[in-house]
């Protein structure tokens, strides 16, 4: 294995690498380092069972068929709207019905999964000024076209406060979380709704 | 003398009518509130308050004749919108490119009160309206709802004198610290009657990739196992609903009890051990979550109540074999 393999390596399983900012370096510019981390990453997801059932593929194929439709039949809007900004949005509600049985909880671990975190959390150093570094790294990631890769927003944020840490323990009370708050009817005005829209952000 | 008996039965009844009606006029803002939530076509910004952090969000919920509606879109931070309705919860990541939709349970977004539940309500909380105040410019009445014990949350309502919606609410743990908030900052009403369009925050394109979890068809329910039993409830808290999934990426079920007290709740998730879920106590914001492990199995109480209670109801589990 040579050493910017072990280097990516030792990202993807959260160890400590020795020169982080070189090795960030040379993966946010090396297409074929991006790929081979990919795979790790696959393969990683495959060891630890967190692959989805199957990738539905062809889903694009029926988001672009109805984005026809709708572009050729527009519907109205709220009267109170002030929609002019998303004027060009032609993406509607009823697109998304008909596409039901996936599991949110389960994005949660996706969007959980992110590379960067666990970086920063190895280099020892306070967190705040890791995330502007890093997240000059991640603009560069979610810029440069690496689809498959899963950016996160921030890295603040609350995050659980667990006895251990083990990998993926976070991933799971978080879609506990979710399908609690799906299948329960707390009465406690929107604070259910708006964190569970502002998990991914947070983690 | 028969006269008396009548006239003196009448003031009675009349008394404790009136009674009846004033008795917990704080029960019926938060009725009131329920129904404006679910009923009413609304949009507007409200702020969410958790651990020290802010978070700026855009809500829209309308109703017509296919049920409720309601989408949320994060202002701030990465870019997500969780679209939801009577039967589907779907979740957008723009930056991450991914869609994801699951089902939902078919009820209302918001509690439909029975009398029974309101009863059950009174004797685990007390109400009272505190004051009046403004929110988003707007005149609300303060209710406050104090909980009789320390298994539940204390929560604080600033409701719109005008229409009944929340504008403002405050959920309170058991040092009487005020643990998350949420509050508009605007808000209006959709003409009635019109058709809703929620357009997203970015256009869909082929980039984008829809990920499903579920091999089958989720909605499909699977037989709860009724030999998992939660021998004694905390004080108040009644098994609303029962469940049992297929857990994601693996042949394994889930089983999901969830219990309430009319206005808090929390959910028992059952499933296989595997490992990866060490037993113990877990916490996040207002939420707690309690693991323990029993006959190889992880147990996990969680829900936005005191660890006192996610704990309990988790030591309390057993299994019968029927």
């Amino acid at each position: 294995m040579t050493n910017r393999d072990e280097n990516l390596s030792c990202l993807l399983d959260d160890h400590a690498v020795k020169n982080l900012e070189s090795a960030v370096d040379e993966l946010v510019g090396d297409v074929n380092l991006q790929y081979r981390m990919r795979r790790y990453r696959l393969i990683g997801e495959t060891m630890r069972h967190e692959l989805p059932d199957t990738i539905d593929n062809d889903f694009h194929h029926r988001v672009m068929a109805r984005i026809g439709e709708e572009v050729s039949a527009p519907t109205a809007k709220p009267a109170s709207a002030d929609d002019s900004s998303r004027s060009a949005a032609i993406w509607s509600w009823v697109t998304l019905k008909p596409f039901a049985g996936l599991a949110v909880a389960a994005t949660v671990a996706i969007v959980t999964v992110s590379l960067w975190q666990p970086v920063s959390k190895q280099a020892g150093q306070g967190d705040d000024a890791l995330v502007l570094a890093d997240q000059q790294k991640v603009e560069l990631f979610a810029g440069g076209q690496i689809q498959g890769i899963v950016v996160p927003a921030s890295t603040r944020g609350m995050r659980w406060k667990v006895s251990k840490n083990v990998p993926g323990f976070q991933q799971k009370l978080n879609a506990y979380l979710v399908n609690h708050t799906e299948h329960s009817n707390s009465m406690q005005g929107l604070i259910p709704q708006a964190r569970v829209a502002g998990f991914d952000a947070q983690q | 003398m028969k006269f008396l008996s009548k006239t003196l039965l009448l003031i009675t009844v009349s008394i404790a009518a009136s009674g009846a009606a004033i008795a917990d006029p704080a029960m019926d803002w938060i009725q009131k509130m329920s129904d404006a939530m679910r009923n009413l076509n609304y949009r507007g910004n409200f702020v969410y308050l958790h651990e020290g952090q802010l978070e700026s969000m855009e809500i829209s919920h309308a109703r017509d004749s296919s049920g409720e509606k309601e989408r949320l879109i994060s202002l701030n931070g990465e870019a997500r919108e969780v679209l939801r309705d009577n039967q589907n919860l779907t979740c957008i990541w723009p930056s991450s490119r991914k869609v994801v939709v699951d089902n939902v349970r078919k009820n209302s977004f918001s509690p439909i009160f029975i009398p029974e539940d309101i009863a059950r309500i009174e004797k685990s909380y007390g109400m009272k309206i505190i004051g009046r105040d403004r929110i988003a410019n707007m005149a609300t009445v303060v209710v406050q709802i104090n909980p009789r014990d320390n298994l539940r949350y204390g929560m604080k309502f600033w409701i719109n004198e005008a229409n009944g919606l929340m504008m403002k609410s405050s959920l309170i743990n058991e040092h009487g610290e005020e643990v998350e908030q949420v509050m508009f900052t605007s808000i209006e009403l959709f003409e009635g009657g019109e058709t809703l369009v929620l357009d997203t925050i970015s256009q869909l394109d082929d980039s984008y990739t829809m990920i499903r979890f579920h091999s089958g068809d989720s909605s499909m329910p699977f037989t709860v196992d009724n030999a998992w039993q939660l021998a004694t409830p905390p004080g108040g808290f009644w098994r609303d609903s029962a469940l049992k999934r297929k857990s994601p990426g693996s042949d394994y079920f889930v089983q999901q009890m969830v219990y309430t007290d009319g206005l808090a709740s929390l959910s028992v998730f059952i499933e296989r051990h595997t490992g990866g879920t060490p037993a113990g106590s877990s916490s996040m914001g207002a939420v707690n979550a309690y693991i323990r492990i029993l006959n190889d199995h992880s147990i996990t109480a969680i829900g936005e109540v005191p660890a006192i209670t996610v704990r309990q109801v988790a030591e309390s589990i057993t299994y019968q074999a029927q």
